[in-house]
This record gives structure tokens, C-alpha cells and sequence, in this order.
């Protein structure tokens, strides 16, 4: 295919542009921030190498990228790395080349954590492609008619919140090729993740966009995206059953709460009646807590504190919520009953 | 208003229990609605034409920015440069190179500043980079004088240096 007939870049360099759209860093938290330039090399042999080049940015600019793109292609990693914990996001990356199309792929979530894209596995979430310069022309290069957009999924290892090296080791779950410009769109009402229970899964999926090269030369990616997969929340009280009777404060009374979801807080609560989704009751001393970690957590709460709940004989809901990036989820509810003029079966005990 | 419509009115009020809602709830989904929202799935790839046969593609290789890179640490700070970017690289400073990320991360023009007493750069041609020349040897030679760590560098930018090839000429 005569290189003529390629669409090429109007210009020799590069321009990057960026904006840095992390949350302002804290006291306690600083970021560096810096541009990976990643350049594939023809070597004499046939084979490929890379050259690797770094750039450092501020949180918003523009910049000339040093040399010309190769014909081989360039890829350009956005990357922020917390200078004190040394833990590193990707937070964008394109590929350049003469003769390679362009993309973009953008996962959007519920959740506007900043720093990596995550849900959970009962939320939706959509994948939305950008592609540009394909051509249709049947002569050309394969790189330029078409692209092949990939999907994969990958559980996390039982104890742990990373894959292995970052990468997805099983085939992909889905994919398909790309030859036409335009936006493309993926709306997911779930995660694909599979478990034996389902929803209690944590991992990964991977969106990437990669040009198909010619001469056996592996393809090289375009675009991607990923996004992290929490598992869904659950919560329950022990100690305590529902339509329970009782002539005195709960006793015994433990908040479990599984797989509570990472920015969230979790609570429980009572209010006089029965269940009535959204009230606003009284907290529950020692129950309350905020999700700090990165992961989803576990907790396990012993209930003590009930001055001011059950001021009264009468019926009572006991709650545990949720309040998330994907809004406030009730967890479970119960109702009992307080009575203290209840006798005990074989003696008289005053409560009062 | 008669004392018999106020009555109503209050006995309304009094059987509103707990606070009014401050924020729009919902119950967790229970395992068949979760089940009956996984299976809708399928939906999301009706726009698309899938492969007649499987691609054959793995994931791309997904290496951390750490471990494609270097460490090198002062004790009190680090830096990252990409791996091939040091070109000499003394005996006894070898202690100070893919050591710990100890203390806090710098961007390299800062580190270097700090450590200029054994850090040095030494700007590369884009040939030189990719391999298709070489650095002079007596360039080379001279590193040797210096008890420094040299890295090579693209208008202060931290670059790989591949091995030259085999016809490369300097």
C-alpha cells in the first residue's frame, strides 16, 4: 500500500495537553506528576524495542513532546505518584503514530474518586470509544481499517486488592473489530466478574483499543481504560432477631457489616414504629464508621449503647445503611418490640 | 378551622414516627434481582459485530511505571529514571541504584540538583537512544574519572539508551 495514501499527522511533533483533574492535595498528601513517552524501535534484527523518556508536568499545561513521532508509533502515559506512600495510578494514555488511528476509551462511573475508576459489582457503568482515522480503503495497511477493541475481567486473588503485575492473565471475555469512526458505546447494568456468590466479587475489567499491525508485528495499544470491581455490601445484626420481644435494653447485640464499599459510611439506627425506608433515626453509639481504605473493609461492631433509643414501650426498627457514591442503601432492618412491664415464667421481676 | 378538623390534623402529625427522609434511599438488591441485572448483560454488546474467530490477542502488558524504571535514592529521597537511562553507574554507588523508595519521591531535575556531587547527566542524540549511533567511546572512557552515577538524558529528560547495533558507527 503506497505510504501516500496513509493518513498522516499534520505536524511532526506532538502536543501534549493535560489536565490534571486530581482532588487539591492534602497536608498529608502530595502527588508528582509526569509524562511517560514509551517509543517502539525497529532494531536491525527485526525485533522491537523501547525507548522510554520522561517528562515532568505540573498539574495543568501544554507541551511540545521532544522529538517527532516515529512511524512506529508512541505511546504517552499520564502517570501521578503519591511522593510519600509511592503508590502509582495511570491516569491516561494515548498512542501516536503516523499511521495508526486514534482513540479514546473512557469508562464513566458512579463513583468520582479521582485516582482510580472503580464501582461495584451490582452498578452500572459505561464504556464509551472514541475512534478516529480509519480508513476504508481496502489497500491499506491493516493499522488503519480497522481496530480491535477488547474487553477483559479478572477476579482478584483471594486477601489481596491488585492483580498480579497489573494484568489480566485469562483470554479476553469479549472483542470485536472496530472499522468505522465515530463513538461507540457499552452500557453495563452489572460487572462481569463471576463468583460463587453472587455480587462478592473483586477485580478488574479492562477496555483496551489496539491497532492491528502488518508483518507479524504485534499490535500496538491505542487506547485504554480499566476499572476496579468492589463487592456488593452486606450488613446484619446478631444478638438480636426480628419481632423480638423484649423487657429491657438489647443485650449482646453485634453490626456486621461485609465488603463495605471504600469512601462509604456505614451506621445503624432506631427509630419508635415500624420499618419506613429513609427515615432519619437515632444513631447508633459505636456503630458509625467511614471507609477510609482503598478496599472494600469488613466490620464487626458490638452494640452497647442504647441510653435515649427506647424511651418507651412500644415498637421499634433497628437499621444498618450504607451511604455511598452510590447513594443511601439500607442494608437490613428488623423490628422489635419493648415491653417492661414483661414478667419472667416463675418469679416477679420489676424492671421499673 | 373547627376543633373537630384540627383534631384530625394533629392525629396525622403525631403518626409520622422518626424524622422526615433527608436523603432518597433504597433496599440492596436482593441475589434474584442481582441475578435478573447480570443476565441484561448481554444487552450492552448488541451494537457490536463480534469475531467470526478469536483474535488470538493477550493483554497487553501492563508493567507499573516502577517496574519499568530505576530507583535511585539518597536515602532521603528517590527518584525514578527509566531502566537504560544510567550509563555508568560506579562500583561504589551501585548501593544507591533500584534501592528502597525511601523517604519522598522527587522529580529527577530536583533530585539531581540535590545530589549533583554524584549524579551526573549527559545529553543523547535521538540516534544515539534508538541505538543507531553510538556514544563515542572516548566519551565513555571519561565517565570513569568521575565517581558518578551518569544518566542519559534528552534535553534534561531522563531517556533509554539501547545497546548499540552492531554497525552503529559514533
Amino acid at each position: 500500500m503506497p505510504r501516500n495514501k496513509m493518513k498522516a499527522l499534520a505536524r511532526p511533533c506532538l502536543s501534549l495537553h493535560w489536565l490534571f483533574l486530581l482532588a487539591a492535595p492534602t497536608q498529608a498528601q502530595e502527588y508528582v506528576n509526569w509524562v511517560r513517552q514509551v517509543q517502539n524501535v525497529q532494531r536491525a534484527d527485526g525485533s522491537l524495542q523501547q525507548v522510554e523518556l520522561d517528562y515532568y508536568v505540573s498539574r495543568e499545561g501544554t507541551q511540545l513532546s521532544e522529538d517527532p513521532v516515529p512511524e512506529t508509533g508512541a505511546l504517552f502515559e499520564l502517570w501521578t505518584i503519591n511522593s510519600d506512600t509511592g503508590e502509582e495510578y495511570l491516569l491516561d494514555s494515548t498512542t501516536v503514530g503516523a499511521y495508526l488511528p486514534s482513540a479514546i476509551v473512557n469508562i464513566e462511573t458512579e463513583d468520582p474518586y479521582p485516582n482510580v475508576k472503580r464501582t461495584r459489582a451490582d452498578r452500572p457503568f459505561t464504556v464509551r470509544v472514541d475512534v478516529d482515522g480509519l480508513v476504508a480503503d481496502a489497500d491499506a495497511q491493516e493499522a488503519a481499517r480497522n481496530v480491535l477493541f477488547q474487553q477483559f475481567a479478572e477476579n482478584y486473588p483471594d486477601g489481596q486488592a491488585a492483580l498480579p503485575n497489573g494484568e489480566i492473565t485469562s483470554d479476553p471475555i469479549w472483542e470485536t473489530l472496530l472499522e468505522q469512526n465515530g463513538q461507540h458505546v457499552l452500557s453495563f447494568p452489572a460487572s462481569a466478574l463471576e463468583g460463587a456468590v453472587p455480587g462478592k466479587v473483586s477485580g478488574e475489567e479492562h477496555f483496551f483499543i489496539q491497532a492491528m499491525q502488518d508483518y507479524g508485528v504485534d499490535p500496538i495499544v491505542v487506547a485504554q481504560d480499566k476499572i476496579q470491581i468492589w463487592p456488593v455490601t452486606d450488613g446484619h445484626f446478631e444478638g438480636i432477631t426480628d419481632n423480638e420481644a423484649l423487657n429491657g435494653h438489647p443485650t449482646d447485640v453485634r453490626m456486621i457489616v461485609n465488603d463495605a464499599y471504600p469512601g462509604s459510611t456505614i451506621y445503624a439506627q432506631t427509630y419508635p414504629g415500624t420499618p419506613e425506608l429513609g427515615t432519619d433515626g437515632k444513631l447508633i453509639q459505636g456503630s458509625h464508621k467511614n471507609v477510609t481504605e482503598d478496599a472494600s473493609a469488613s466490620y464487626d461492631f458490638q452494640l452497647n449503647d442504647w441510653d435515649g433509643h427506647f424511651e418507651s414501650d412500644g415498637v421499634y426498627t433497628l437499621e444498618i445503611y450504607s451511604e455511598s457514591a452510590f447513594g443511601r442503601e439500607r442494608l437490613c432492618h428488623l423490628t422489635i418490640t419493648i415491653d417492661m412491664s414483661m414478667v419472667f415464667q416463675g418469679g416477679v421481676h420489676s424492671i421499673r | 378551622m373547627s376543633y373537630r378538623v384540627l383534631f384530625v390534623l394533629l392525629l396525622s402529625l403525631s403518626c409520622t414516627f422518626g424524622e422526615p427522609a433527608s436523603q432518597k434511599a433504597f433496599d440492596s438488591l436482593t441475589e434474584e434481582q442481582l441475578l435478573a441485572l447480570q443476565a441484561k448483560r448481554k444487552a450492552a454488546y448488541e451494537d457490536f459485530k463480534p469475531l467470526e474467530e478469536k483474535s488470538g490477542r493477550r493483554h497487553p502488558s501492563q508493567a507499573s511505571l516502577t517496574e519499568r524504571s530505576v530507583i535511585i535514592s539518597d536515602g532521603r529521597s528517590w527518584t525514578l529514571v527509566p531502566k537504560g537511562a544510567i550509563i555508568h553507574l560506579p562500583e561504589s554507588l551501585k548501593n544507591r541504584v533500584n534501592a528502597a523508595k525511601s523517604g519522598q519521591l522527587r522529580k529527577f531535575p530536583d533530585f539531581f540538583r540535590i545530589n549533583r556531587g554524584w549524579v551526573a547527566v549527559h545529553e543523547v542524540t535521538m540516534e544515539q537512544a534508538i541505538g543507531e549511533k553510538a556514544i563515542s567511546q572516548e566519551v565513555m572512557d571519561s565517565f570513569k574519572y568521575q565517581d558518578r552515577i551518569v544518566i542519559a538524558t534528552r534535553s534534561f529528560c531522563p531517556i533509554t539508551v539501547l545497546k548499540p547495533e552492531v554497525n552503529a558507527t559514533e
